[in-house]
């Protein structure tokens, strides 16, 4: 049971993830491969505020996803001048900087030891350590993050971003600043990753830099294409199906060192299904060009 | 009086030059053509005035002030509205939808009120939507305001193009070839069109090579081959002039003849 619940827990920071990057590449078409940076970049932030600095998780994790979102803007400024492929490289790039700093930069992050004791959110003195507790604290907060994206993608602001992603010239020359949303929707983008990450680091309460590589912004993109880019409730759906199948593999007698591989593989191709079978995934309102 | 005015734009796209030294006017409430042969640096200008691509030189009025150097989005705001050759529409969304993008203007679109809409931005939203269904009364597409801006013909989407410039409320429309691929009875919608909004105060500058309609609607015509003005002025002296003849029709004095 508690199994199940850790499963659970891990779906929830997934389904932020990959509703967050839905926001940028499903519903702005701006291609990123860079994900999981902004999460690093959460998940390391709020590790060393509560540990170096003593700061509670409850400020540590708003702190560390307006880092994330910093960086986001920061990611978003090539975008400006950057699209398509390009674009797709350059965020592939970000995640590797980002790993590679976690990695190397030992006097903060530890290198790859990863940070360890990282605090458990506490409520009253209660600590939500155990799995079932921590379900609710993620379930909140996806719950949370469901309803702020999707208020964003159904207003004004959001139908300026699919106009974006339908021809950004015509966009233009309706008069939009489309240079500053796009920077908006990286900043927005990457806090929610932040929080996700930050969730994760005071979940295990450990974390290295492994946890962070290209593969990990492969798999969140996997997750969103597969639910649906430009569909919210599809990204948690994608994350439901993605996390938890795959852990079924554990329960029919398949050792561990043929069921990791095997999960790759199975991700592989089900991404090879899906683009050819149903390129705009499970309910999606848009494929890639 | 003269609501654009372009000094001496030059442009050179990898040393071929588009455009050399073009200078011409645009009297405020007229229906003006540019015309020319294929190549001549028409939709080059268009691109250059509403600030997509920038000139290695001159300079661009309008009403008086300059907007050569202004970010396309800008240019847009401060009154020039345009449609395209190849029509842009988003095609993903419904018409409706296509008109309200343009209405809205930065505060309804800004992120906070995404977050925490106002009732003031709901109204206003609720407005936004009365007018834009409006601009499709005038362009007859009210009919089609949920279809998928996709799935119009090309008379429609065209239509509609225009119906979306025409929400930024410009002073000057600049069309981009109207006519191309129209059907007869489509046309003659799009001339009336063409016609109503100049009476209702609009400015327009339009592309185009159905010579009937340019010699039809317009009052002024300015006339462009390798990227410099060759001719310009009312539909019947242009009719008459030598140089365009000759642009048209090919070098020889037997074809000026």
């Amino acid at each position: 049971m508690e199994y199940f619940l850790h499963i659970l827990v891990i779906t929830g920071i997934y389904a932020i993830l990959a509703a967050s990057l839905n926001l940028i590449v499903g519903y702005t078409g701006l291609p990123s491969l860079g994900h999981a940076a902004f999460s690093c970049i959460g998940a390391y932030a709020s590790a060393l505020l509560s540990l170096r600095l003593g700061v509670s998780p409850w400020l540590a994790l708003p702190l560390a996803a307006g880092v994330a979102a910093g960086i986001g803007a920061l990611v978003g400024l090539p975008a400006l001048r950057i699209t398509g492929d390009y674009l797709a490289l350059t965020t592939f790039g970000l995640g590797l900087i980002v790993y590679s700093i976690a990695l190397n930069w030992a006097e903060l992050t530890e290198g790859p030891m990863g940070l360890a004791g990282i605090p458990a959110f506490a409520v009253a003195g209660f600590q939500l350590s155990s799995a079932g507790s921590y379900l609710v604290l993620v379930a909140v907060m996806a719950a949370l993050t469901y309803v702020v994206l999707g208020r964003i993608v159904d207003s004004p602001f959001g139908r300026v971003l699919r106009a974006i992603r339908e021809d950004e010239t015509a966009t233009i020359t309706m008069g939009k600043d489309v240079a500053r949303y796009k920077i908006m929707v990286f900043i927005v983008g990457a806090f929610f990753a932040g929080v996700a990450g930050s969730l994760y680091a005071h979940y295990i309460t450990y974390i290295d830099p492994s946890s962070f590589t290209v593969m990990e912004s492969i798999t969140i993109l996997v997750i969103t294409v597969f639910g649906g880019l430009g569909n919210m409730t599809g990204s948690f759906i994608g994350a439901a199906v993605l996390i938890v199948f795959p852990e079924t593999l554990r329960f029919i007698g398949i050792p561990s060192t043929v069921a990791a591989p095997l999960r790759q593989m199975f991700y592989g191709l089900l991404l090879i299904l899906l683009m050819v079978l149903r390129p705009q995934g499970i309910i999606g309102n848009y494929h890639f060009k | 009086m003269e609501i654009l005015r372009i000094d001496n734009l030059t442009k050179h796209f990898n040393g071929v030059t588009a455009l050399d030294g073009l200078s011409f006017s645009i009297e405020k409430g007229t229906i003006n053509a540019l015309i020319g042969p294929n190549g001549a640096g028409k939709t080059t200008v268009f691109n250059i005035i509403s600030g997509l691509i920038k000139p290695d030189g001159g300079a661009i009025h309008l009403n008086g002030i300059d907007i050569t150097s202004f970010a396309p989005h800008r240019i847009a705001r401060s009154g020039i509205g345009r449609t395209f050759q190849i029509i842009r529409l988003f095609s993903g969304m419904t018409v409706l939808e296509n008109i309200l993008l343009a209405l809205c203007n930065k505060r309804h679109e800004s992120l906070f009120a995404a977050i925490l809409p106002s009732r003031a931005i709901r109204e206003a939203e609720a407005r936004t939507a009365e007018k834009a269904l409006e601009l499709l009364e005038l362009v007859n597409l009210f009919a089609k305001k949920d279809a998928r801006a996709r799935n119009l013909s090309h008379g429609q989407r065209r239509l509609l193009e225009i119906a979306r410039a025409l929400a930024l409320d410009p002073s000057l429309l600049l069309l981009d070839e109207p006519m191309a691929g129209l059907f007869p009875e489509t046309a003659a919608e799009m001339r009336s069109i063409i016609r109503r909004l100049c009476d209702c105060g609009k400015t327009i500058l339009f592309i185009e090579h159905d010579m009937k309609t340019v010699m039809d609607i317009s009052g002024h015509i300015i006339v462009l081959n390798y990227g410099r003005k060759i001719a310009e002025g009312a539909p019947h002296r242009i009719r008459n002039e030598p140089l365009v003849i000759e642009a048209y029709l090919g070098g020889g004095s037997h074809a000026a003849a």
